[in-house]
């Protein structure tokens, strides 16, 4: 899979690199078990720090999205059905409060949500 | 003396010819999206405004070079003996030539970048199935350097057999007839001249080989797919060229050697020539059907992955143009990697910040000014 970065968003760049493994493990592009490249490679990669992409390799491994095994290579992990995490459950509070301010009813959200559930589960994402 | 000079002259003709008429038309080489080694959109390339830069460029290159070869005819007319001097010390001039026409057009091309707002993407790709800069495109044909050093490895045991047997003298340079004309005292040392000149040349090419497959990749941000597909193609193509011009080198001096073993065996001049120029032909092809990191390359890209993007638009004022001292040296700390492509013209460039290219680069120079001193030294 091709990862994605703009040196110059808003966003910041391990978390740009974050949201992009995880769209990837969420479409089917990355596969449970599937390695990904050390920190350093995808950092030379990238042209960008080091320590960014441990950062984002670590946040990702904190929440169970990848493991690292002995030799420090990151590997995709497999995840079992089970109740929504407490980040995610913030996460989405969070959305579900900017849709208000916005001013958007319930059904209209609800249905943008499961839009984007079968279109990231069909992987039709970027 | 006198027909040294004849020599040397012609030598620095030809060589300032050749550096002279490449310099005007680097801008024409080098990708469309750099203007004088600044980040740009590649339609901004055809505006009257980069247009007068590239003018001006050629304009300056064009008369410093030929004032360097007046300079170069005037001074072996009036004082001959000093060809040497101008033969080391021309490329010198060319270069200061080529700075003065690059440098303050760089500038100029920063300000009008920041004028006509020609925004560029900052958007960078990597690949999680695969690492470029860690040299993971396998675009590095082991294939070729194995069998190189398998044939020095043979030349070894031929000299090993036929040692005791050699008379006193052996011819160790051949003239345009393949007629012995320097002869030599038989040593072991100049009996492994041959193989070592050998084993130097191959490991250059290998690490030549090790440059183009490990530099940046400049992934094309409307493409990506279809652009990593064909720089990896590149690669191997680039790759397979320059391994098999390596066995070409090694060959050459292996049969040059054989004849120094066996006092009979010529090969004919022709030969010789055949095996020097034809592995120039790949390489050439290569970097003229390919264009500059593949670009001109027709490669097959499936159609479930996303390979247009036409939603990616220029961002930001900023970009990584502030790495690039002059347009021409790129310096990043935070960037890993120690090979990029040039901004321009179409070598690879270093990423100065990296201790091992810091330290390539003092050890580079200093070979150079030792060189520069001997040969003054024993002129």
């Amino acid at each position: 899979m091709l990862i994605k970065i703009d040196i110059y968003a808003e966003k910041p760049i391990y978390e740009q690199l974050y949201d992009g493994i995880i769209i990837g493990i969420a479409s089917g592009q990355l596969k449970a078990g599937e390695s990904l490249p050390s920190a350093r490679n995808l950092a030379a990669d990238l042209g960008i720090s080091f320590h960014t992409v441990n950062k984002s390799y670590d946040i990702l491994r904190s929440r169970g999205y990848i493991i690292m095994n002995r030799r420090k290579t990151a590997m995709i992990a497999v995840k079992t059905p089970q109740d929504i995490p407490e980040i995610l459950s913030e996460k989405l509070a969070l959305c579900v409060a900017e849709a208000i301010c916005n001013g958007i009813d319930e059904s209209t959200l609800t249905k943008a949500c499961s839009d984007n559930y079968r279109k990231i589960k069909g992987g039709f994402i970027e | 003396m006198n027909e040294l000079n004849v020599f040397l002259f012609i030598t620095n003709i030809c060589v300032l010819l050749f550096c002279g008429a490449l310099l005007p038309i680097l801008p024409l080489l080098t990708r469309k999206s750099f203007l004088f080694g600044v980040k740009i959109p590649p339609e901004a390339n055809n505006t009257d405004e980069a247009k007068a830069l590239k003018r001006r460029y050629i304009i300056i290159t064009v008369c410093g070079g030929i004032i360097v070869l007046l300079a170069s005819i005037f001074q072996y007319i009036t004082v001959p003996e000093y060809t040497f001097y101008t033969i080391i010390f021309a490329p010198f001039i060319l270069l200061a030539v080529q700075l003065i026409a690059f440098v303050p057009n760089h500038s100029k091309a920063l300000a009008l970048k920041s004028q006509f707002g020609w925004n560029v993407s900052d958007i960078k790709y990597a690949d999680t199935a695969t690492s470029f800069t860690r040299g993971n495109l396998s675009a590095m044909p082991h294939f070729w350097y194995v069998s190189a050093l398998i044939l020095i490895f043979v030349s070894l045991i031929i000299v090993a057999v036929r040692y005791p047997v050699l008379p006193d003298m052996i011819p160790v340079h051949w003239d345009i007839n393949m007629e012995p004309d320097r002869w030599a005292p038989k040593s072991i040392g100049t009996m492994l001249t041959m193989p070592l000149i050998n084993l130097l040349t191959l490991a250059t090419m290998w690490l030549v080989g090790i440059f183009i497959e490990r530099a940046k990749l400049q992934i094309d941000h409307k493409e990506p797919v279809k652009s990593f597909a064909q720089h990896t193609r590149y690669r191997l193509l680039m790759g397979h060229s320059i391994g098999f011009l390596a066995v070409a080198i090694v060959l050459l001096f292996l049969i040059l050697g054989l004849q120094s073993a066996f006092i009979d065996f010529t090969v004919p001049f022709w030969l010789t020539m055949v095996i020097a120029t034809v592995p120039i032909i790949p390489i050439c092809v290569v970097s003229v059907r390919a264009g500059q990191g593949g670009t001109l390359l027709k490669v097959d890209v499936s159609e479930t992955a996303v390979t247009k993007r036409d939603d990616i638009v220029g961002n930001n004022a900023m970009s990584d143009d502030k790495y690039w001292a002059w347009g021409l040296f790129y310096h990043n700390p935070d960037d890993p990697a120690y090979f990029v492509g040039d901004r321009f013209g179409t070598n690879l460039g270093f990423n100065y910040s990296r201790l091992p290219v810091k330290i390539g680069v003092v050890i580079g120079i200093l070979g150079l000014i030792a060189s520069y001193v001997w040969m003054i030294i024993v002129f």
